[in-house]
């Protein structure tokens, strides 16, 4: 009786595993079939001599190839978005939430509710008059429209989340350096930015990765004129010269290679804060 | 407020009354400055840009970036329902656009929803090393949109493509996949399934959260595994449920970006078949410059958006949410 309920268990583990690694290979199928596609020769990448998933040879040297002068500047202008971004979105959000976790004025709640409204609007509506607001200053064409939003308090969700971390942490230290005479900025910069840390590791991970990823809002301010090409980010570059320019003579096992170099990155910084970057989405997620 | 009514009771003079009037509009000033960027942005990049869309939405507007849909421009002739009118009865593009958007929504948002929850019920068992296939099967949600395309249309390449040389070693015939009006959005859809990790995780944290206790009495009163899922493990799921619903059909109606970069030059498939609503929208306004006609097609969507998400708020009344509501 003992024994078969064991010999039962063993082959519920068993199957369990058989499944958890199946759909492990599925999942990574789509960055094998990238790597190996990119270290793939010419032709055989084109599928000139048969279609393949592994390559019959190893040209490693593709990796040096893609490093043209397009993709140094399609990695410049990404660089340049993703560093302001990284240093401007965690600030701002920690600033506006700062002040709705300990503020108290009028109008607090009422604020609070609107900036998480813009959550559910749409981007389509909005979209036409911020573009034609860019184009009144002379920005669009430019990276500024990527940048310059994130000024404005880095978004609600890491407003919201900020605010969730700041009320927990104890008012005593707050009310301690009130009675010394620190002023409120004082207060959030000497004592609760510092407790922000792990919250502020986690904007700064989570905007890396959506700055480097951006594809629609960069395609939308950006755009493809002959002036506009200069400040092309990574994902618009790719995206132009590969997709759309009409000659298209770039082979695939290059663009699977300049896929890998895009990727890695993001999927780096993903495996090292993975557990901080699934705990955010999951308090996104669950905030109601 | 209790407080403040407290301090009230104690007689004071109109002087220091009016100090501390004083005192406490500079403390509330103070709090607002840190609040101000966002206000700011608010108005700047939501609330000003939302009016000025349904503005500009009543202006007839021509081909060319230079213009901007206002009086000046246009003259007073060029203000009224023409973009309304093109929307409702002209252009039997915008049906198409809301078909295929529809289609999509319908397939994808319920599948997604039990795939993803299966996924979640497997990561939840307890064997050693689950926390890597976690992280794996989460891995392709962080492709950026742009690699995505490149990468699944050299797939999906009808000729020299790895998925016909695939399915015809297996003996099956050969699909043309993206490139024909038939088998383009089933294509498109099999391509959403390797990004089922993003509801996965919320599933998963959701599963975490149902009480041990709330398990184990249901198995006192004799429930099987099937029951016990039904009757405990679903419902109480249900916030994240509703999340995934809300969250996945306005991602559908946002949609532009990966079919773009899938497709190449022509973002709408071969005979409309990929024409997502907010791809139409995105080439009404930057591919063939008309603004007043794009915000007309912004505006629509953003109705059916508000009464779609109102309607499913109304009906929520199966969606849990703790002992207290």
């Amino acid at each position: 009786m003992k024994n078969a309920a064991r010999v039962k268990k063993h082959a519920v583990t068993a199957v369990t595993y058989a499944g958890l690694i199946l759909l492990s290979l599925f999942f990574l199928f789509p960055f094998l079939f990238m790597f190996f596609k990119s270290v793939m020769g010419d032709l055989e990448s084109y599928g000139t001599y048969g279609v393949h998933f592994f390559p019959q040879e190893w040209h490693f040297e593709n990796y040096l190839k893609i490093f043209d002068a397009d993709f140094i500047r399609y990695f410049r202008n990404t660089m340049i978005v993703v560093v302001c971004n990284i240093v401007l979105i965690p600030l701002a959000a920690s600033v506006c939430a700062y002040g709705f976790a300990r503020g108290s004025f009028r109008g607090k709640n009422f604020w609070f509710t609107v900036v998480l409204g813009t959550v559910m609007l749409p981007g389509a509506v909005t979209q036409v008059p911020v573009y034609i607001l860019f184009r009144m200053f002379n920005l669009t064409g430019t990276l500024a429209p990527l940048i310059i939003p994130g000024i404005f308090g880095g978004g609600a969700l890491n407003i919201f989340l900020t605010r969730q971390f700041i009320r927990s942490l104890p008012r005593e230290m707050d009310e301690a350096a009130t009675i010394d005479g620190a002023g409120k900025f004082t207060i959030f910069a000497r004592i609760i930015l510092p407790l922000c840390k792990p919250i502020l590791i986690y904007m700064v991970i989570n905007t890396f990765m959506t700055s480097w990823r951006d594809f629609d809002s960069a395609l939308v301010y950006i755009g493809n004129t002959s002036s506009s090409s200069e400040w092309h980010t990574l994902a618009l570059g790719i995206y132009y010269k590969f997709m759309i320019s009409g000659t298209n003579d770039v082979y695939p096992n290059l663009q699977m290679a300049t896929g890998v170099v895009t990727v890695l990155p993001v999927a780096v910084l993903f495996l090292i804060f993975q557990r901080q970057l699934i705990d955010g989405v999951v308090m996104t997620g669950t905030k109601e | 407020m209790k407080q403040n009514l407290a301090q009230e009771t104690v007689p004071v003079s109109a002087a220091a009354r009016r100090e501390r009037k004083k005192i406490r509009l500079r403390e509330e000033l103070g709090w607002f400055a840190f609040i101000l960027p966002v206000v700011l942005g608010v108005i700047i990049f939501s609330l000003y840009p939302m009016l000025v869309s349904l503005w500009y939405s009543f202006f007839r507007t021509y081909t060319g970036t230079t213009n901007m849909p206002d009086f000046v421009v246009n003259g007073v002739n060029n203000f009224g329902l023409f973009n309304y009118r093109r929307l409702f009865t002209l252009d039997s593009e915008v049906w198409i656009a809301l078909r295929v958007t529809f289609t999509y929504a319908v397939v994808v948002i319920p599948l997604a929803l039990i795939l993803s929850f299966l996924l979640a019920l497997l990561l939840n068992s307890k064997v050693k090393g689950i926390g890597v296939f976690r992280v794996i099967y989460y891995l392709p949600v962080i492709i950026p949109t742009t690699i995505s395309g490149l990468l699944w249309a050299d797939f999906f390449d009808a000729r020299f493509g790895l998925a016909n040389q695939i399915l015809t070693s297996m003996g099956l015939p050969a699909s043309d996949f993206l490139t024909s009006a038939s088998t383009a959005m089933p294509t498109f859809m099999s391509i959403q399934l390797w990004t089922l990790g993003a509801s996965m995780i919320l599933w998963l944290s959701a599963l975490k959260n149902v009480p041990q206790s709330l398990i184990e009495s249901a198995k006192l009163d004799g429930a099987g595994p099937v029951v016990r899922l039904w009757k405990v493990i679903i419902p109480i799921c249900t916030p994240i449920l509703f999340y995934n619903l809300i969250t996945g059909l306005i991602g559908a109606l946002q949609m532009y970006g990966p079919v773009m970069t899938l497709l190449g030059q022509s973002g709408a498939g071969p005979d409309n078949s990929l024409l997502f609503f907010a791809y139409k929208s995105y080439g009404t306004a930057f591919m063939s410059w008309e603004m007043g006609y794009a915000c007309a097609l912004a505006w629509f969507l953003f109705v059916i958006i508000a009464v779609l998400t109102g309607l499913a708020f109304r009906t929520n009344r199966w969606v849990y949410y703790g002992d207290g509501g």
